[in-house]
């Protein structure tokens, strides 16, 4: 991970959050082993089963956790520090929040520890409620907020004193179909004015929609980190699957089965589902065919390419 | 919902002073009682006996008239109100450190508050939100304890200022005022340092358990089950000043009685050394819980 973005003040481009060689132990249990990555400018998203140590990174990056061994930088200061707390914002999985304040009175009291008067902290406060659609509710109380509001509620305190860096455990629990689109647009925007995410979630397709980058932990291990797409292609000994379709489906799956790394084809309906072993060979042979073959070929498209399936073939 | 795009800025890191980061906690403490009706309602419940003070006040002062004047001068010569003379410090100091009313003064404010202060946030999960904005274990507790201190002393230091505000304004003369200011220091120092150990206890009460009701229980047998047994042994033995090394109660009342100058059945050593006892006992296992790795689950 090459990603640069923060100066932790002289002037040398640091990652935004760093895990350098990282073991934690709970007793003799060791919930994280050698774990190494970093978070630039950009949503990672971090996958993995329950129990494999997804909260304790996120703990350890908001300084809440110490490593056993090596050592979590935020912006090139030690996780915990005062200076890389003020720097990141926390978006807990908690099932409460401060129940008999209000809103915008939450957000606001939360931006008091900040240094912010009273008076800016409500201004801001209201600003970043206005912006996730909670500016006509946020006068009321939390207890009285839907489950969809309360998750913006902890999102607008995680981000409302303009962090470098914000860390969402599960933002996406409980939410329905149309605020989790409205949420997930609001963390990809993130790190277009310069701030890094790391998010965990276990709703794998959203995840991957937001978080361009994942990086997966098994048993406290890190299983595999970068791009879904980049994942998937390399995963050993997978062949991979296409779905094609074209004119005359029986004698273009005839052509194709004389290409070089095609192990079978399945015709279903129209559509021919083409298995391959070396992805780079097939679609190499595979487009001059097309731009060729009579009728066309209207749609080649990879299957099982998304991350529920990578997730699956590493821990499954 | 906008995506964030215009009015987002990444900030960049400014140093924040110790007091900004505790304040607001225990500024959100202090406001705690007052944010439900029922809250509202139980502080307004534990001035009921300023205001019963004030009445006897305006009785001998002569504000209220209780009609034919040898009726209100009889009245103001009865032994029960010779017995809350102003001009003394016990009128003030027992309001507080009687055990009626002051007790279940004490108890009501303090579980109402006090005691679910940690536990509250403790079940929440509200440390970690906490611990992220730069506050640690140590600064929180004193936070909590600043805000219920805050909130507490209003009933047991304001509540008795006040009325030596109102006795000084009615008095006919300056003798009453005069007579009254060399024993207003100690008397609202001594109260503040028991609501100060006394609340002290409550929070360290309060981190040791995980739920508010436990908390609430466990605080309420500590206070009243230590008066209690405290009194029934004092009985036994025939030695009320063994109250004052065994209940929690007794000895703050010692304590404050004391300091005011107000003759006190025990020793206000014992009482003193009791409380911080408690106190210290408290806080070696308490600290442990508030632990950041334990803290967060």
């Amino acid at each position: 991970m090459t990603a640069a973005a923060g100066e932790p003040g002289h002037g040398q481009a640091v990652p935004l959050v760093e895990f350098e060689r990282v073991t934690k132990w709970y007793g003799a249990i060791a919930a994280l082993t050698d774990v190494s990555f970093a978070v630039g400018t950009e949503v990672v998203g971090l996958v993995g089963r329950n129990g494999v140590g997804k909260s304790t990174l996120m703990k350890l990056a908001a300084g809440l956790l110490r490593p056993s061994q090596g050592a979590v930088r935020v912006l090139g200061h030690a996780a915990g520090s005062r200076a890389a707390r003020a720097l990141l914002g926390f978006c807990p999985d908690l099932d409460r929040l401060f129940e008999p304040l209000r809103g915008r009175e939450f957000v606001a009291w939360m931006l008091r520890y900040h240094g912010l008067s009273r008076r800016q902290a409500r201004s801001r406060a209201a600003e970043v409620l206005d912006e996730l659609g909670l500016g006509s509710h946020m006068h009321r109380r939390i207890r009285e907020y839907s489950k969809g509001m309360r998750q913006r509620v902890r999102l607008a305190q995680a981000i409302a004193h303009r962090p470098r860096v914000v860390l969402l455990d599960e933002p996406m629990t409980g939410l329905d179909p149309l605020a989790r689109s409205e949420l997930a647009a609001t963390i990809v925007g993130l790190p277009r004015q310069g701030v890094g995410v790391l998010v965990s979630s276990h709703v794998l397709h959203e995840l991957e929609a937001i978080a361009p980058r994942v990086v997966l932990v098994h048993q406290g291990r890190l299983l595999a980190e970068g791009r879904v797409a980049d994942l998937r292609d390399q995963l050993p000994g997978r062949p991979k699957a296409y779905r094609i379709v074209a004119a005359e489906p029986r004698s273009f799956a005839a052509r194709l089965l004389e290409l070089p790394g095609v192990e079978g084809v399945a015709v279903a309906d129209a559509a021919l589902r083409v298995t391959v072993r070396d992805a780079a060979a097939f679609l190499a042979a595979v487009t001059p065919l097309a731009a060729v073959w009579p009728g066309g070929v209207r749609e080649l498209m990879p299957l099982e390419d998304d991350l529920a399936t990578v997730f699956e073939h590493l821990v499954g | 919902m906008t995506v964030l795009g215009l009015r987002y800025r990444p900030g960049p890191y400014r140093p924040v002073a110790a007091w900004r980061r505790w304040w607001p906690l225990a500024r959100h403490e202090f406001l705690s009682l007052f944010r439900t009706k029922g809250g509202i309602a139980v502080f307004c419940v534990c001035f009921v006996p300023l205001a019963v003070r004030l009445f006897v006040l305006m009785i001998r002062f002569g504000v209220v008239d209780f009609g034919p004047r040898p009726r209100g001068q009889a009245l103001a010569r009865s032994q029960a109100l010779a017995q809350w003379d102003p001009q003394r410090p016990d009128f003030y100091v027992e309001m507080v450190v009687g055990t009626w009313p002051g007790l279940p003064i004490l108890v009501l404010l303090t579980a109402m508050v006090t005691a679910g202060a940690v536990a509250r946030d403790r079940r929440t999960n509200a440390l970690e939100l906490l611990w992220t904005r730069g506050i640690g274990p140590r600064a929180y507790l004193f936070a909590k304890w600043c805000g219920s201190l805050l909130l507490v002393s209003c009933v047991t230091v304001v509540g008795p200022l006040l009325l030596w505000c109102a006795a000084a304004l009615m008095a006919e003369d300056w003798g009453q005022l005069t007579g009254t200011l060399p024993f207003l220091g100690p008397m609202l120092g001594g109260l503040l340092l028991v609501t100060a150990a006394w609340t002290g206890i409550c929070v360290q009460v309060s981190t040791l358990c995980s739920q508010t009701s436990q908390a609430v229980v466990a605080w309420c047998m500590l206070v009243v089950g230590s008066t209690a047994i405290a009194g029934v042994l004092g009985i036994v033995a025939r030695d009320p000043s063994i109250r004052t090394w065994l209940s929690i109660w007794d000895a703050g009342a010692t304590v404050a009685r004391s300091v005011a100058g107000v003759a006190a059945r025990g020793s206000p050593g014992y009482g003193a050394l009791f409380l911080a006892g408690v106190f210290v006992a408290l806080w070696c296992v308490a600290r442990r819980r508030l632990v950041l790795e334990e803290a967060v689950g």
